[in-house]
This record gives structure tokens, C-alpha cells and sequence, in this order.
């Protein structure tokens, strides 16, 4: 009989366990992929965040004081727009995009962009929230479609800052 | 025994708790926990579309193409709960007709129109926006429109997002005020290297369904797979227009990181070629019909909102799903039979 109980029991266990189990999983680009796509690769602070319209749409302008560049160059203060963001009453989500905190530690896959601001290449693949020697990308807004990283690459996602600049500087 | 019965009570409370999976999409992004929802005061909406740089196999006409569109809105409105006879929600989307609109975004002192637009190609694609001195340069977002191009900085080999929904809101209420959804299209557009053919941006949409076209043949390369379905795409977008976030976010805090089986339309993720997601699952279904129900008003969540404040917070209610919920109810029934047997067990035992 207690077997019989056990045996139940580590059965729903096992059930309540499988929670995770069905996690979406997306295959997005590789690391490496982003650093060939971007004109620069920064480690740096925010340092300022604010929104504005442009035109039709509002754009969130974000200063980061940058520490070290890992590929292409950069100034020593960059600005990056990122759309969405709240001016007054109004606001915008555009999902997918990069969101930045002020004071954040990050690093930025960053494309030249149009009105004189870097753009995010990869949009929340290319911005990595660094914490205690990690850095990870916010992707909960990404829709990503199903497509194979190359051998020996990595896709964005959560690693070591370490790792990370070791791939971005091993792409000439 | 008494630790028995609480684990039974439990499981059944938390499968309870977790009828549904789905989540709104709040005034924070990225935080499902924070904010107002967002909602459509209106029950009947419109929207248009501007296919016309579209290059896909299977939707050579505008007929065919506006088919799609419209059939992927029409499966949020036309909505019905398993074993009902009609629709569960009295959302009304309506298709405005095909448009030239190529303007994303929101108008404060003007006419707005809710759009979904195939952009062909990133706007940093130099054989998209040719010349790279044109005015449109010094206003972001300003190329996009005039080009009808992909302007998110993620154009090129590197490209890896499908489609964008900007959606407009009241930052206070939360109301949503205009919604446009964005499709990364092909350029039409391809670059060799290394031999190697290659679409130079943007994705090879249809209309066709996975029997059609192959991501083998140039300029994608790829093997074992189809073109990106713009049903399956459309209805995802579809889903964030009328207020829905990502389901089966694992980043997301709890209960809002719970995903049902199977996998819901607002699940974040797609595989090249796939259709199902064409139609809605069971959650979407109890998605659109918990926010916009049939005779009912919408319901809110947040500070301010308007209509009905409800009790449930932005994520479905509570958020889980069915797949989930009948794990944790199957998970309640082997607790139960545990519980049982030990009783019986120990009915015998009594003198």
C-alpha cells in the first residue's frame, strides 16, 4: 500500500514538475552574426533616457557613456534610439524593441541610424543587460523564427560578459 | 493525512487559479505586473491594408492576399468557445479596403488609421533607399515611410524579426488609440557570396501554405523548410492589436509566465512554413472573449481604466492555461487517489 502511495505521489510530482516544459523556444541570430551586421559593439551606462515624438512616432533617446568598444567605433558618448516610449498622455509600444533603464550596464550591438542616433541592430537581441559579470538580453517581445545558428556560434542569449566580448572581438 | 489533504487542496486550487495562459499587454513593456491595460473602447474597428510591394509566392493578387488578412482578424472576432454555437466576444474588426498608407504611428490632431503594411526590404538596404543623401535621412522613421521600407535596424543577413505591431494608447486609461502592424518583406533583392545566393533582406512571405515554395530554392538556401505564412504572421499581429501580449513568456514573473499546450497564437515564436497558427487555440479564444465579451463590457485592469474595473490583473486573469491547468488538475486527481488509498488504509486500521 505505501508503495502504491509513493509510487502516486512521484507521479504528480513529476506532473507538476513538466510545468517548464512548455516554454516557447525561439532560434534567433548568433552573436557572432550581430557583431558582422552592426557598425559598432559598445560596453557602457545609461547615463540619460528620454522620448520624443518623430513625426508620427515616439522615440525613446537613450545617452550611454561608453567604457570600451569591442568592434567598429564609437564616441565616448553615444545616443541610441529605440521606438516606443510615453511623451504626455501618449504612448507607444512597438514589441521586440530594446528597452534601457536608467543607470543600466549594458552592452549594444549598435547600427548607424537616421536623425543622428545609433539604432539597436538585432532590436532586443542586440542590448545586453550586464549584471554581476552576466549579461543578458531582454527577449520576452521578440518573435523569432525557427533558423539555424552556424557551428561554434552562439545565439543571444544570457552569458558571461566575458564570453560575450570574446565572440563580438573574434569576428574581423 | 492532514499534510495529504493540503497538498490535494492545493493542486486543486492552483489548477483552479490557472484557467488561462494569456496576457495583456500593459502601459510597461516588459512588465505584464506594472501599469493599465490596454483596451479598445470601440467594439467595432477598422483597419486597412497596403500590400502593394508585396513579393511572395501564392498571393500574386490583391484578392488573395486581403483573403488572409482578413480571414487572420476575422478568427480573433469570430472567437467561439468549444461546443458554443456563436462567438463569445462582440469585437467587430473590419477590413477598410486596400491603402497606400505607408505612415506608422499616431496623429495627435489628425485622422488615424489602423494599417498593416508589407515593408520590402530594410530601409538600410542600399538597393531599397538608393540614394543615401536623400532628405529623408534626417527624420527617423521618415525613410520608412517614403520607401516603405523596414526600418528597425535589424535589416540585412541579420534580419530575425517577422513583424512589428506599434500600438498607440492613452498612457493614463490605457485606451488604445491606433494600432499598425509592420511586415519584414523581401526586397525582391539577392546577393552572392561565396556562390551562395542570398535574399539581401527581409522575409519571402505567402499566402500559398506550406506546400508551396521552398526555403531550398534561392535566395534563402535554407533546407526542410517553406515561406513565412502571412496568415500564420497576420493573426499573431492580429492578437496584439486588440490588446494581447506574449504568451509563454518564461521571463516573465509569475503567473504570467505560464504556457498552455498546445501552444497558443501569441506564443513568441514561429517556425518557417507553419500555418496553424492561423487559427486560434483555446486560449487565445478565452483572451479575446475575457477582455471584449459578448454584451458585456470590456474589462479593464490598472488604476484608471474605464468600463468595468475588473478584478483580474493584466494577465488573463490569472493566467496559465488549459495544458497547464489539466497537468496540475491530473497531478490533483494522483494526490486524491493517494489520499484515498491511505484513508481507506486507514479505515481498516480503525477499530
Amino acid at each position: 500500500m505505501k508503495l502504491a502511495i509513493r509510487r502516486s505521489l512521484v507521479a504528480a510530482v513529476l506532473l507538476l514538475a513538466a510545468r517548464g516544459s512548455f516554454a516557447a523556444v525561439g532560434v534567433p541570430v548568433s552573436v557572432e552574426d550581430l557583431a558582422r551586421g552592426s557598425d559598432a559593439v559598445v560596453r557602457g551606462k545609461v547615463t540619460g533616457v528620454s522620448a520624443r515624438w518623430e513625426g508620427t512616432r515616439i522615440y525613446t533617446f537613450t545617452e550611454v557613456d561608453v567604457t570600451s568598444v569591442w568592434r567598429g567605433s564609437a564616441p565616448a558618448r553615444i545616443r541610441v534610439a529605440t521606438p516606443g516610449g510615453v511623451v504626455g498622455r501618449i504612448g507607444q509600444r512597438v514589441d521586440g524593441a530594446a528597452v534601457f533603464a536608467p543607470a543600466e550596464e549594458v552592452v549594444v550591438f549598435l547600427a548607424k541610424g537616421d536623425g543622428g542616433a545609433f539604432r539597436v541592430n538585432g532590436l532586443a537581441q542586440g542590448k545586453f543587460a550586464v549584471r554581476d559579470g552576466t549579461a543578458s538580453p531582454d527577449l520576452a517581445h521578440t518573435t523569432f523564427l525557427a533558423k539555424e545558428i552556424a557551428t561554434g556560434e552562439r545565439r543571444s542569449e544570457e552569458m558571461s560578459v566575458e564570453e560575450l566580448e570574446r565572440r563580438v572581438r573574434s569576428i574581423r | 493525512m492532514r499534510a495529504l489533504r493540503a497538498i490535494l487542496a492545493l493542486a486543486t486550487l492552483t489548477a483552479a487559479a490557472h484557467a488561462s495562459a494569456f496576457v495583456r499587454m500593459t502601459t510597461a513593456p516588459q512588465h505584464p505586473d506594472q501599469g493599465t491595460c490596454l483596451w479598445w473602447r470601440p467594439r467595432s474597428l477598422t483597419y486597412v491594408v497596403n500590400f502593394s510591394d508585396f513579393k511572395g509566392q501564392g498571393c500574386s493578387d490583391t484578392v488573395a492576399r486581403s483573403a488572409l488578412v482578413q480571414a487572420s482578424f476575422q478568427a480573433w472576432a469570430a472567437a467561439t468557445r468549444a461546443g458554443a454555437a456563436s462567438p463569445c466576444t462582440d469585437l467587430a474588426i473590419a477590413f477598410g479596403g486596400e491603402s497606400a498608407v505607408t505612415e506608422v504611428g499616431y496623429r495627435q490632431n489628425g485622422a488615424n488609421v489602423n494599417l498593416v503594411v508589407y515593408r520590402h526590404g530594410s530601409c538600410s538596404d542600399p538597393t531599397v533607399v538608393v540614394d543615401p543623401n536623400d532628405p529623408c535621412h534626417a527624420t527617423i522613421g521618415a525613410c520608412a515611410t517614403k520607401y516603405n521600407c523596414w526600418d528597425h535596424g535589424d535589416g540585412g543577413l541579420t534580419a530575425n524579426t517577422l513583424a512589428l505591431t506599434t500600438t498607440s494608447f492613452d498612457a493614463n486609461s490605457g485606451e488604445i488609440l491606433d494600432a499598425d502592424v509592420e511586415l519584414n518583406g523581401w526586397s525582391g533583392n539577392t546577393s552572392t557570396t561565396n556562390g551562395v545566393v542570398k535574399a539581401t533582406s527581409g522575409w519571402y512571405f505567402t499566402c500559398a501554405g506550406p506546400d508551396k515554395g521552398s526555403c531550398g530554392d534561392p535566395p534563402y538556401g535554407q533546407t526542410g523548410c517553406n515561406w513565412v505564412d502571412v496568415g500564420n504572421t497576420v493573426t499573431h499581429e492580429a492578437g496584439h492589436v486588440i490588446g494581447l501580449d506574449h504568451a509563454c513568456v518564461a521571463a516573465y514573473p509569475p503567473p504570467y509566465d505560464s504556457c498552455p499546450a498546445p501552444s497558443p497564437v501569441m506564443a513568441p515564436t514561429a517556425v518557417i512554413g507553419e500555418t496553424r497558427r492561423r487559427v486560434l487555440t483555446s486560449d487565445d479564444v478565452e483572451a479575446v472573449c475575457t477582455i471584449y465579451p459578448a454584451g458585456q463590457p470590456t474589462k479593464t485592469c490598472g488604476s484608471t481604466g474605464t468600463s468595468t474595473a475588473s478584478a483580474t490583473k493584466a494577465a488573463g486573469g490569472g493566467c496559465s492555461t488549459a495544458g497547464q491547468g489539466s497537468l496540475l488538475a491530473l497531478a490533483g486527481l494522483l494526490i486524491a487517489r493517494c489520499w484515498r488509498t491511505a484513508r481507506r488504509s486507514s479505515d481498516l486500521a480503525s477499530p
